[in-house]
């Protein structure tokens, strides 16, 4: 082989620059309607359940819409303030976050089950730790090891947080510093598993995951259900009609609140989700969360 | 990840002049207080971080650990995810690929600027105040590490290839311009000057002048730092930057272990095959390791230049680089329009705003003092897993040198590939991941992220120290042993010292790097100011966010000086 000159290199170099010169030049693609979830759950059901929820949404809105997967329940949030996403499946806490971030953005609608959603506590049985009736009984947790779910979840850390401190409990007498799953799913497991004594679980992911099959009863008990409060809901952008065409989220909401368990294939999409149906709500509906998560120093 | 702040320390025959001849006791003495001063420090951080009364191991968790460990023989070798593994090994192969030719460009454009040599005569005012300020951002800028880059750019474009690219490009390119700096200004400058008499203009007779003597190096230091680009591309997929970080905390947060073994190998396999290539590259352009580069160390003056000139495989490698470059951009699909756009100029506006001016986290400032403490305690026990790795795995990882024959040659080559293999294995998995299994089996705090932040520097620190170890001139062994000094004295007696002296420059280096990696353990829960970080981020609470990055590069500052201390007490 003859040994490449300087010339030969240099001529390579501007020949492959020229040609990726003309390779980027390509148009943008369209305007896609992006949706995104808080990963609340193992990222394989995340994965079955949302690129359906894509697929009917623009059957109903007419657009393309792309389900757009994340790692954590803060990346959703930042995707919505910038726009990368139109309309997301939000907690309660990631809602209110969400909305301090983006004025004017609205809470759509919620299953029939979040108006009066409820955590759990749950124990492994091995913990000694016994179920009990009323709040004051989480003062038992002191001294044991806890996991909450992810950061800013509801149902897996804000509100556990809120009846542990009513209870009277300092985070300081757990036993070393509380765990973050990081999803429900997580916490059961790891405390089946034993690695935490106590966890606090969303009491839907923990009724689907013991309906599955998918958790050793002998392993791990509930403890305590806490009582209702406002969770999950469709939150979207102010600029959503204006983007996408007047009727969009009217679209979007007529398909959610039509969705009936009768119908096989809208069954499929409930199941899910864990629900019945949908139902509309409002911004007002998640005051409470609101008051919680700036008392807790989650929300500025 | 290799980010270093010291500027290299100079070497020994120009710092001679000025300097006061020092006797041997007050060495020892110096010697003796460093020690102490380690010894001390081990045992606060111990003290801190060990939960008083309390037990070390999580045993409950131990019984998820064996069901990773059972799995490991059975990866997940579903067709379709084989596709997604192969797939994201691409999209991180292309990311540390345009991250580090970001980095050199912004490495060249600011080693010149910063370098003495490029501006003749005497600088006019407006130009030093520049410098100080460039060299100020650059500082600052890669204070900050590569994820928390990621994060914030992420709020500003989006989910854009671009982020990855740009938290790779910008702490790596301000590293860069230091380094390129300093090997600028070590060219004597003759025939620049010459070039410039003689009527060249600037630009070509710097083209001319500097290029040639400093391109084996530059292109050494490129090669070292895309493998370092590449073990960050895949720590960023916990921000969501696509590929095999990505496709990897998808697989943790499922728990699925067979999937998780199978990207693992994939890891594997990428980062064995590009430190292959890297290695055979820099040994052939200059006998530099990246053991020297670590440090700043240049050996090019030693007349350890290859004498045969660049290998074939060397100019292919040379020529692939502007294709590969064009493939990968358009692989990950860039777009520097996104650079640009007045939506990213108003998001970046309002981040700033967000951003300032920095507050105190809840506690004031004895909370931001406990977080910076229990920063220091972990990356302190995280040096001392890495030592310990070292020194346990170190000695076997050097290449075997030429010279036995039979089954001890075959045993000593068996035991370096293992060793070899295990250090990869150890620096390759992210620390993230690292902290996610140490979860599993303590409980959440310092030691976690200790733990996992130890296993991933001991995989670096060991490779540093064995590469050191097995160019170290042997010729003083040789010596005293045709002296008549029984083999075993003269190998203790000659080998020792300076086999000590690389392990402790190293440990200090790499000490300086682990205290600015604790940010990224945080982030998956440990403890320390990435703790801190992590959590205020999830609340949005911006001006905290700023005052615990402020908070961090003061820290990332005191040690780097400390470090610089010891090191100079030691060597003296």
């Amino acid at each position: 082989m003859k040994p490449m000159t300087r010339r030969t290199l240099l001529l390579g170099t501007g020949a492959t620059l020229l040609l990726s010169a003309c390779g980027t030049g390509a148009a943008s693609e369209t305007r896609q309607l992006g949706i995104s979830a808080i990963p609340d759950q193992d990222p394989e059901l995340l994965n079955r359940l949302y690129p359906a929820v894509a697929e009917r949404f623009a059957d109903a809105t007419g657009l393309k819409v792309a389900y757009r997967p994340v790692t954590d329940y803060t990346a959703v949030v930042r995707a919505f303030e910038i726009g990368d996403i139109h309309l997301a499946w939000m907690g309660g806490l990631t809602g209110v976050q969400a909305r301090a971030r983006v004025p004017g953005a609205t809470a759509v609608a919620q299953r029939d089950i979040d108006a009066d959603f409820h955590s759990l506590f749950i124990a492994h049985t091995g913990s000694g730790l016994k179920p009990f009736e009323k709040v004051d009984g989480l003062r038992g947790l002191a001294g044991h090891t806890f996991t909450y779910g992810s950061e800013t979840s509801t149902s897996g850390r804000l509100m556990p947080q809120y009846f542990m401190r009513q209870a009277g409990l300092e985070q300081g007498e757990l036993r070393g510093k509380p765990g973050f799953s990081g999803s429900h799913d997580a916490t059961i497991e790891l405390v089946a598993g034993g690695s935490f004594e106590a966890g606090a679980v969303n009491k839907q992911v923990w009724d689907a995951t013991v309906e599955a099959g998918e958790v050793d009863l002998s392993k791990v008990a509930v403890l305590w259900r806490t009582p209702g409060y406002a969770d999950y809901h469709w939150l979207a952008r102010p600029d959503l009609d204006k983007t996408f065409g007047d009727g969009t989220q009217e679209n979007v909401l007529d398909l959610l609140l039509g969705l009936d368990d009768q119908n096989a294939e809208d069954a499929k999409l409930l199941k899910l989700f864990g629900a019945k149906s949908f139902v509309r709500t409002k911004n007002s509906a998640y005051d409470r969360i609101e008051d919680v998560a700036r008392d807790l120093g989650l929300l500025k | 990840m290799t980010l270093q702040l010291d500027a290299p320390p100079t070497p020994p025959t120009v710092s001679a002049p000025g300097r006061k001849p020092v006797s041997g006791r007050r060495i020892l003495l110096r010697r003796l207080t460093a020690l102490l001063a380690v010894a001390g420090l081990l045992a606060w951080a111990v003290d801190r971080a060990v939960p008083s009364g309390g037990e070390l191991v999580n045993r409950g968790g131990l019984a998820l650990l064996d069901d990773l460990a059972a799995t490991v023989l059975r990866p997940s070798l579903d067709p379709g995810f084989l596709g997604v593994v192969l797939e994201a090994t691409a999209t991180t192969l292309a990311l540390a690929l345009l991250g580090t030719a970001g980095a050199l460009v912004i490495g060249l454009v600011g080693g010149l600027v910063l370098s003495d040599v490029a501006w003749s005569g005497a600088l006019p005012w407006p130009v030093r105040v520049g410098r100080l300020v460039l060299r100020g951002a650059l500082v600052a800028v890669r204070s900050v590490h590569e994820l928390v880059w990621a994060l914030f750019l992420v709020s500003v474009l989006g989910l854009d290839p671009l982020v990855a690219v740009l938290a790779l490009a910008l702490p790596f390119g301000a590293q860069s311009a230091q380094v390129f700096g300093e090997t600028f200004d070590a060219v004597p400058d003759g025939p620049l000057r010459s070039l410039r008499a003689a009527g060249a203009k600037r630009g070509s007779a710097l083209a001319y002048a500097l290029l040639p003597g400093t391109a084996p190096l530059l292109l050494s230091y490129s090669f070292y730092r895309f493998e370092c680009a590449l073990r960050s591309a895949v720590v960023l997929g916990v921000a969501g930057v696509g590929g095999l970080g990505f496709e990897l905390t998808v697989s943790l947060q499922s728990r699925n272990w067979g999937e998780v073994w199978t990207l693992v190998a994939a890891l594997l396999a990428l980062a064995g095959l590009v430190e292959l290539w890297s290695s055979r590259v820099r040994s052939d352009v200059a006998v530099v390791t990246c053991a020297d580069w670590s440090v700043g160390r240049d050996r090019s003056g030693g007349g350890g230049r290859s004498p045969r000139g660049l290998s074939r495989s060397t100019r292919w490698s040379l020529a692939l680089v502007v294709p590969a470059i064009v493939a990968a951009w358009w692989w990950v699909g860039l777009s520097p329009a996104g650079l640009v756009s007045a939506r990213t100029q108003e998001r970046a506006g309002r981040l700033l705003g967000d951003l300032w001016p920095p507050a105190l986290p809840e506690g004031g400032l004895r909370a931001l003092t406990g977080a910076v403490l229990d920063t220091v305690t972990m990356a302190v026990l995280a040096m001392v897993v890495a030592v310990l790795i070292t020194l346990v795995v170190g000695p076997w990882a050097g290449r075997p040198r030429a010279g036995r024959r039979g089954p001890a040659d075959w045993g000593r080559r068996a035991g370096w590939g293992i060793a070899r293999l295990l250090l990869l294995v150890l620096r390759s998995i992210p620390p993230t991941v690292w902290a996610v299994v140490a979860l599993l089996g303590l409980f959440p705090g310092v030691l976690p992220g200790a733990l996992a932040l130890g296993l991933y520097t001991g995989g670096i620190l060991g490779r540093l120290v064995a590469e050191a170890w097995e160019t170290m001139d042997l010729t003083p062994r040789e010596s005293l042993r045709n002296a008549g000094v029984p083999r075993v004295v003269s190998a203790v007696v000659s080998v020792g010292p300076p086999s000590a002296n690389h392990l402790v420059t190293y440990t200090l280096y790499r000490f300086e790097i682990c205290v600015r990696d604790t940010a990224i353990v945080g982030v998956v829960g440990a403890a320390g100011l990435g703790r801190l970080l992590s959590e205020r981020l999830a609340a949005f609470d911006f001006p905290v966010v700023t005052g615990v990055l402020l908070a961090s590069l003061l820290v990332s500052l005191a040690v780097e000086v400390l470090g610089r201390r010891l090191r100079r007490a030691l060597r003296a």
